[in-house]
């Protein structure tokens, strides 16, 4: 695949979308959205529930294209799934009826991959996720934070451009959500990582993000982007620790709310 | 205490089970005019007899080839069905009509019909059997193919899946309990089929020697096929088991989960 424009500098958007609008016949999820995703930086997106988040993803991700405007990846307006994008999934998405390592070998071997580089990275990758032990077991025995350790390891090993995550860490219990939350920023330290992370948690956010885009009810947009300064490494209770992390938990907390009067407003 | 943990053993209790019965079946049975009804030992006696004179393993060995052509017919012919008209919906629209009311008839009805058809040589015997094994696969095929998760389907989208691979990876090994459970149903219908068969074609098979020794009043004798039978069935049932654990050792966990 060869292309004719430069490499997309620090600034420049991988993933731009443009008045995106998607409607499932009556209902409308996101109306006229615009948003920009640069490289190398972790785009967290808040909002409502319902409001069209994993629609937008999975719109990003080629599932599902926009009713009307676009979406552009790499200069390209996406219309199918592509292999430099990588999904994380909420609830897993694992195959039952393939092991830990075929699960993380599964996309490796549909690229066509040389059998001993399929070995290399999904050992590789297992290791970074602390689960070598398990490659051999079933995703039924496994409990639901190493599973989706599994998952994120599928995504990894593929090398991608674009993470993208929906909600991974939502169907697990609060405590291994930290472990995880610790574990992604480790990984994102030791290889730079283009990701966009859709999450309920405000708090998960601002750990996690570089920005954050705040989306309203339906029909909805993106309300606010927010940039977090707070710098990388992170350390989780540090990060909590700080009064700015609070100021900016409640400002996110505001605007959310603000979305919920409005959306019960109109209602009535 | 002791005598308590004796019995909570499951084989133990089983064998002591099996004995009590057979014991009042031989007591009971030795008092009954042998002409209605046998005892345990007089079978075995029979058993061995049968088996020295070869007849045992000559019809047993009959009956076995049309069992084994009449699934292997029905599973070469339902399981592609089934994957095919789950898939394609013209084909499902276009024959399910003639699927669901052959599933619906009693095949008993037509197994006249079909001797009328075909003779009684083992092609006719082999189509009942087909007809008997057929439609379980096929509904639990199709089934298993429809039942395939939405999200695992996304999931391989997602990665760029092509549709061929899609089938490998995807529904295929999610169908394949359906189908393993179709066949466990099929194969005790091919049972049922092949005595059937026998019975009115009666010239071969373990059917056969059922009728034969009714008809001649040798009641020891006519248990014989009966318990092949019987351990044909639960032989059948626990390599269909033991099958399943290999091919699909995801699904019994879970669904014990
Ligand atoms: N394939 C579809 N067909 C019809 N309606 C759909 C489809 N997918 C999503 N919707 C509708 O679009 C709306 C947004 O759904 P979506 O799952 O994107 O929301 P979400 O923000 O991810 O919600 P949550 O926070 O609960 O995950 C919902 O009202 C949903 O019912
Ligand atoms: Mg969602």
């Amino acid at each position: 695949m060869k292309h004719m424009q430069h490499e997309p500098n620090a600034n420049q958007a991988i993933v731009s979308i443009q008045e995106a609008t998607k409607t499932f016949g009556e209902i409308v999820t996101f109306q006229g959205l615009n948003l920009n995703i640069r490289k190398n930086e972790v785009l967290c997106i808040v909002g409502p529930s319902g409001c069209g988040k994993t629609t937008l993803l999975r719109s990003i991700n080629g599932l599902c294209p926009p009713t009307s405007g676009k979406i552009v990846f790499h200069g390209k307006v996406v219309s199918e799934p592509d292999p430099r994008m990588a999904m994380v999934f909420q609830q897993f998405g694992l195959f039952p009826w393939k092991t830990v390592w075929h699960n993380v070998a599964y996309p490796l071997n549909l690229r066509k991959m040389a059998k001993n580089e399929v070995k290399d990275r999904v050992e590789n990758y297992l290791k970074m996720v602390g689960l070598e032990a398990f490659a051999h077991k079933y995703p039924y025995q496994l409990s639901g934070g190493m599973q989706q350790r599994v998952g994120l390891a599928r995504a990894l090993a593929t090398h991608p451009e674009l993470m993208l995550m929906d909600e991974p860490f939502a169907s697990v219990d609060a405590q291994t959500r930290e472990v995880l939350q610790m574990e992604l920023l480790s990984i994102t330290e030791k290889q730079t990582q283009t990701m966009i992370f859709i999450t309920h948690s405000i708090d998960e956010a601002i750990v996690l993000g570089d920005r954050i885009a705040v989306m309203s009810h339906r029909p909805s947009r993106i309300v606010e982007v927010i940039d977090v300064e707070i710098p990388k490494p992170r350390e989780i209770s540090a990060v909590k620790s700080l009064p700015y992390y609070s100021n900016l938990r409640n400002h996110i907390w505001e605007l959310l709310m603000d979305q919920g009067r409005r959306a019960r407003k109109e209602v009535s | 205490m002791q005598i308590r943990e004796f019995l909570s053993k499951d084989l133990t209790v089983r064998g002591i089970s099996l004995v009590i019965v057979l014991s009042a079946w031989e007591v009971y049975g030795r008092s009954v005019n042998p002409i209605l009804f046998t005892y345990p030992t007089a079978i075995v006696r029979a058993f061995v007899e049968l088996a020295q004179k070869g007849e045992l393993w000559r019809y047993g060995l009959q009956s076995l080839q049309v069992l084994v052509y009449g699934v292997l017919m029905g599973v070469l012919v339902a399981v592609p069905m089934g994957v095919l008209t789950a898939r394609f919906r013209v084909i499902d629209k276009a024959t399910d009509i003639y699927v669901n009311a052959l599933y619906a008839t009693p095949m008993v009805a037509i197994v006249p019909l079909l001797v009328l058809w075909f003779g009684f040589g083992i092609q006719a015997k082999t189509i009942v059997v087909f007809l008997f094994t057929v439609f379980p696969l096929l509904i639990n095929t199709y089934q298993g193919v429809k039942n395939v998760d939405k999200n695992l389907l996304e999931v391989a989208r997602s990665f760029c899946s092509s549709e061929r691979q899609l089938w490998f990876d995807v529904i295929l090994p999610s169908a394949l309990p359906f189908i393993i459970a179709g066949f466990r149903l099929a194969v005790g219908r091919a049972l049922v089929g092949m005595v059937l068969a026998e019975f009115y074609t009666s010239i071969a098979g373990l059917g056969y020697l059922i009728v034969r020794y009714s008809n001649t009043f040798q009641t020891a004798k006519l248990f014989v096929p009966i318990v092949v039978l019987m351990a044909l069935g639960v032989a059948s049932m626990e390599l269909l088991k033991w099958v399943e654990r290999k091919l699909a050792p995801w699904n019994r966990a879970i669904e014990e989960k």
